[in-house]
């Protein structure tokens, strides 16, 4: 073997091997290439992502218009992707569906059609219902048409879009040309996007939802009926409230709310003026099924740029302020009358004694004195009353409680009317139980609630007893209460009635006025607040007209033992050092 | 029909539902990274290796992260039609 041939195997065989090295290098270089740019790609993609779903945040705020979300989407593919058109679907009122389509690259009408053929039938499935064409209504809107291009689809994918598990609408991406097909890895990131701006809108939406259930609560709970609409006049909120006013069914629709007022109350017109003032409209009141209500109709405005939103409609139920406004005028009058009736009696005795006086022997003169004086008396005795209500009121109605024999002051005011019992042929008795322990009361207050109960008795019994008891209170075995209990076999009243005898307003004038008997009607309100502010309870029972009438009072047991100092600040319904003298001021309790 | 070729059915047509909703070569793209799975350009299962019921799993998993519930209703209307594999499929799905 020659030299030469060995030096030319040796570089045959370098050569060789240089050549497998450069095409291991090579191919080492290029796998290192497509993975670079693989990494290039990825990088790009996530950069985008964040790109739009910062877009999406900025621009909406990821805001429940989910068309806004949508159309970010959809403008920014051209950002990562060839395409010819990029186009979006979605379900509008009703059965409408809208379809619009930026068109990047000219293509034919038909190409156009094909695109929302594919999009209908995506949606359709991810409606879970059957969509027409008929029903969309096209919007097309960039480069212009050319018929002589593409007219077919070459490639497309359809990104679903779904809010709070629901599908809102599709976006769609097409091509015409042959550079790109896409698929999932050019198409991943869309999907990304989608579902994560769709999950940050259904967390917003919870937060809406939540607090708007916290609203509809507050709402529902409304002693007011309350509507509201939007611009278009479409029922947005009605309150279970109103339905109750109105008397419709639960759901009603706006038709029928309009409809129960109608004749009572233009809601539509007024609404339609509230849009037009910027003041609320206070409507006169009016009355729906016999309850009065006064109706305020109201813009609701935007916070930032005072748009209308919408309009607000409240039925306030007035009748009970109507009803006491009625009671003060009644009681108002009575008491104007049970003053006149009594000074025009004095001056009409004046008078006439005052021209018959030369005439007058002494007896007649002493006679119409002493109807001067009775009558006077009477007067003052109403007066007194309502100075007396006018400082319970004013929470200047003092009642100063003290330790005290309770058999005493009880047993004085006993005695007291027992010449007028007489004179009426009525059996009066009082019994006190024995071994009586002593009670924490106003000594001088006790004996105007004894005259206001005996006083009541003796008016309305004609004939039979009125009896006065007083005894401990038990409860499971052990005194709680001095109980004082004054019953007569009078007129009695029905025990509905009851409860309205110790309101300032509701008298009970028909049994009063049966009676024949005139009073400021005050006393057991008076009585009452006096009561109340020694921690005592008063109440009335009756079986009903012509059985009789019960009432009771109860005084607080005087506690011995007891540390004075700590006592002494307690407020009304606590009860004071049995040392001490306080001075409680009644008007808290005192409301009747 | 055995179970096998029930499940070949249902995952074909469920394939080619999902590329109505997404477009050919995305559902497709999916369908054939499934481990197991091998389809045709139209969805057909042409064969599968190892347990039909999870490649059916696996291929409901990877739509639902494109488009949530919405697959799974499609998916249920599917199964109605194949009361055998229904109970099966529904019973084990994690």
């Amino acid at each position: 073997m020659s030299t030469n041939l060995i030096v030319e195997g040796i570089l045959a065989i370098f050569t060789l091997l240089g050549a497998v090295m450069f095409l291991v290098t090579r191919r080492r270089l290029s796998a290192e290439i497509v993975k670079t740019k693989r990494h290039e790609d990825e990088l790009a993609r996530k950069v985008y992502e964040k790109e739009v779903l910062r877009e999406i945040s900025e621009r909406t705020g990821y805001s429940l218009d989910p068309v806004k979300i949508i159309e970010i989407i959809s403008g920014s593919v051209g950002n990562l992707l060839p395409y010819s058109t990029v186009s979006y679907m979605f379900a509008g009122h009703g059965d409408a569906i809208t379809f619009s389509c930026r068109v990047n690259e000219p293509v034919a009408k038909a190409f156009i059609r094909d695109v929302k053929v594919r999009m209908l039938a995506s949606f359709s499935r991810i409606l879970e219902k059957p969509l027409v064409e008929a029903d969309v209504d096209d919007a097309v809107f960039g480069v212009i048409l050319d018929e002589k291009a593409a007219d077919k689809v070459r490639s497309f994918f359809n990104i679903p879009i779904i809010i709070a598990k629901k599908p809102i609408g599709v976006i769609n991406v097409a091509t015409a040309g042959d550079a790109v097909v896409y698929g999932i890895d050019n198409a991943e990131v869309f999907y990304s996007i989608a579902r994560q701006a769709g999950e940050a809108v259904f967390k917003l939406h919870e937060v809406l939802e939540t607090e708007k259930a916290k609203l509809l609560r507050a709402v529902e709970s409304l002693a007011d009926g309350i509507l509201m609409v939007d611009t278009n006049y479409q029922l947005v909120l009605v309150n279970k409230k109103l339905t109750e006013i109105l008397g419709t069914i639960a759901e009603p629709t706006l038709f029928d709310i309009v409809n129960a007022l109608s004749g009572k109350f233009d809601l539509r017109g007024k609404m339609e003026n509230a849009v037009k003032t910027e003041m609320p409209t206070v409507a006169e009141e009016i009355a729906i099924r016999d309850k009065a209500f006064q109706i305020l109709v109201s813009r609701v405005l935007d916070r930032d740029n005072k748009k209308t939103l919408g309009i607000v409609v409240l039925f306030h139920d007035i009748t009970d302020s109507k009803s006491i406004e009625k009671l003060r005028r009644e009681f108002t009058a009575m008491m104007v009358h049970e003053l006149r009736s009594p000074i025009t009696s004095i001056k009409a005795t004046i008078e006439m004694v005052q021209d018959d006086l030369a005439k007058m022997n002494t007896e007649e003169l002493r006679r119409n004195l002493a109807l001067v004086d009775s009558t006077s008396a009477a007067m003052l005795e109403v007066v007194n009353d309502l100075l007396d209500v006018a400082k319970l009121e004013a929470g200047k109605f003092d009642v100063v409680c003290d330790k005290s024999k309770v058999a005493e002051p009880i047993a004085e005011r006993v005695e007291a009317v027992r010449a007028m019992a007489q004179k009426k042929n009525l059996k009066l008795t009082c019994t006190v139980e024995d071994n009586l322990p002593d009670g924490y009361f106003d000594k001088i207050r006790i004996k105007q609630v004894l005259n206001n109960l005996l006083s009541n008795a003796m008016k309305f019994t004609d004939r039979g007893e009125i009896s006065v008891t007083v005894k401990k209170e038990m409860v499971g075995g052990l005194p709680v209460d001095i109980l004082v209990s004054v019953k007569d076999t009078g007129i009695g009243i029905e025990p509905d009635q009851i409860n309205g005898l110790f309101s300032k307003f509701k008298q009970l004038r028909a049994g009063r006025n049966n009676a024949g008997l005139k009073s400021s009607g005050l006393g057991l309100f008076i009585a009452k607040g006096i009561v109340s502010a020694w921690g005592g309870k008063i109440w009335g029972e009756s079986q009903g007209t012509g059985m009789g009438t019960t009432f009771h009072f109860t005084i607080p047991i005087a506690k011995d033992d007891k540390p004075q100092a700590e006592e002494d600040v307690q407020p009304v319904v606590g009860q004071p050092s049995a040392v001490s003298r306080p001075t409680v001021s009644i008007n808290k309790v005192a409301q009747a | 029909m055995t179970e096998g070729e029930d499940y070949k059915e249902i995952i074909a047509e469920f394939i080619q539902g999902q590329m109505t909703i997404f477009g050919p070569t995305v559902a497709h793209d999916i369908a054939i990274r499934i481990n197991g799975l091998v389809v045709d350009d139209y969805g057909k299962v042409k064969e599968f290796a190892g347990s039909p019921k999870e490649i059916l799993q696996s291929l409901e998993q990877k739509y639902t992260e494109l488009a949530g519930e919405v697959v799974h209703r499609n998916l249920l209307v599917i199964l109605h039609d194949h009361p055998l594999v229904e109970a099966g499929y529904l019973n084990t799905r994690v």
